[in-house]
């Protein structure tokens, strides 16, 4: 028989608020949500002289758990547009993933390189569309015809454009040092070097953020450089000593071996599964 | 793009059927007035109507453009697909000239991503299905 739940028009998609009040109900008689993994991160952006440097941490937190030890916080968007992403893992990942493949049809509509700009308009109005529910911080930077650019987008939709930017929950420790470092047309090493400081500054002083620093590089003409880990600024603990014994540190004093006399009661043959 | 409208707790209308605005017991169940009158979540309306405004702010924006003739044959045109070309509601359909004329054939969009058909998990019976498309009262 047909499921219990039926419906009188074709589902139009997008999500779904069905057991929004049933969980409502639930919490009301003393049901506690489940935590969900968020990136309680540092992530930052530099704009040097050729182009832009992404910094992330590289810690997913559960509540007060490490859920993961090394992810993934910069996202692929196009071949020259990298954005890195805070807040609820699951959402920075979806929206990315989703603007990631309409920019390129986007390329394949315009037979262009995308532009930062329409990676920023596209993430913007998704997120203000559903008002701040998707949980996504997010720094998107990338180059383009028109130069470097790097904006910074909040989980209600508001973007700012500016030439270094934080976020997560490290962004007022990696801020201050972008503050006291930063200059306008840095060179490429000495960017590189304020932004894995600034990612430190993140790691070391904020419980959300930490593990390794990873960065990602788009410099002139397009061309990216994906550094993971760029500095493994906490290293795991080697173990000291070992405590398993040598093979031969008991001696054997008897040996005597039995046989255990046993019959055959019935014999099966099996088919091979059937995969149909 | 678009300003969700701001979230407020209201009576709508509601989806039930019969002359006397009576849920049909037999179909749906006892009645229960609760569930109609709380919205479960502040997105829940704005979703909803949600194409239908984007689709009325673009042919507006079209009209002040171009002129009314712009909006009025993309409507035309809407309106022979729906009646020629969609399949009934209960069959599969890819939407494709819909798609096309909304412009959305070359968009990836959340309805898509979340909640497609293949993933559904309520059925549509077919009978229900067309005598709501028809407007007839049932039982």
């Amino acid at each position: 028989m047909a499921t219990t739940v039926s419906c009188l028009e074709v589902p139009k998609g997008g999500f779904s608020f069905d057991n929004c009040a049933r969980n409502a109900r639930l919490e009301e008689r003393g049901l506690t949500r489940p935590k969900f993994r968020k990136t309680g991160t540092t992530i930052v952006g530099l704009v040097f002289e050729d182009g832009v440097i992404l910094g992330a941490d590289t810690r997913a937190t559960e509540d007060t758990i490490v859920a993961d030890k090394n992810c993934s916080k910069i996202h692929y968007i196009a071949p020259n547009i990298y954005c890195c992403g805070a807040g609820t893992a699951a959402d920075t990942e979806k929206t990315t993933e989703m603007i990631s493949s309409n920019l390129q049809l986007h390329r394949y509509r315009t037979g262009r390189p995308n532009r930062v700009a329409t990676a920023n308009r596209m993430l913007k109005q998704y997120l203000y569309r559903y008002q701040g529910y998707v949980s996504a911080a997010l720094v998107l930077g990338g180059v383009d015809c028109n130069g470097p650019h790097l904006y910074s987008i909040h989980p209600h939709g508001s973007t700012d454009k500016l030439p270094y930017v934080t976020m997560g929950s490290g962004s007022l420790a990696a801020m201050a040092t972008f503050e006291a470092g930063y200059k306008a047309n840095m060179k490429k090493a000495d960017a590189m070097q304020l932004v894995r400081d600034a990612v430190a500054a993140g790691i070391f002083n904020d419980l959300g953020s930490g593990s390794n620093v990873d960065l990602c590089i788009i410099g002139k003409d397009m061309k990216v450089e994906y550094l993971r880990p760029f500095d493994v600024a906490n290293k795991k603990g080697v173990r000291q000593g070992n405590y398993s014994y040598k093979p031969g540190t008991t001696a054997v004093l008897s040996k005597s071996i039995k046989q255990i006399k046993y019959d055959i009661v019935s014999e099966s043959v099996q088919e091979d599964m059937d995969t149909s | 793009m678009l300003r969700p409208e701001r979230y407020q707790s209201k009576t709508f209308p509601s989806e039930k059927s019969g002359n006397y605005g009576v849920q049909s017991s037999l179909r749906m169940g006892l009645k229960q007035n609760q569930s109609d009158l709380n919205t479960a979540h502040p997105l829940e309306d704005s979703e909803k109507s949600y194409d239908v405004r984007t689709k009325q702010s673009n042919l507006t924006t079209l009209r002040n453009i171009q002129g009314v003739h712009a909006p009025l044959k993309i409507q035309m045109e809407l309106n022979a697909v729906n009646k020629a070309v969609t399949r009934l509601p209960s069959l599969p359909s890819s939407n494709f000239a819909k798609d096309i004329l909304n412009g959305t054939d070359d968009l990836i969009l959340p309805s898509d991503v979340f909640g497609s058909r293949l993933d559904s998990e309520v059925i549509g019976d077919p009978h229900l299905m067309m005598e709501h498309k028809l407007g007839l009262k049932p039982l």
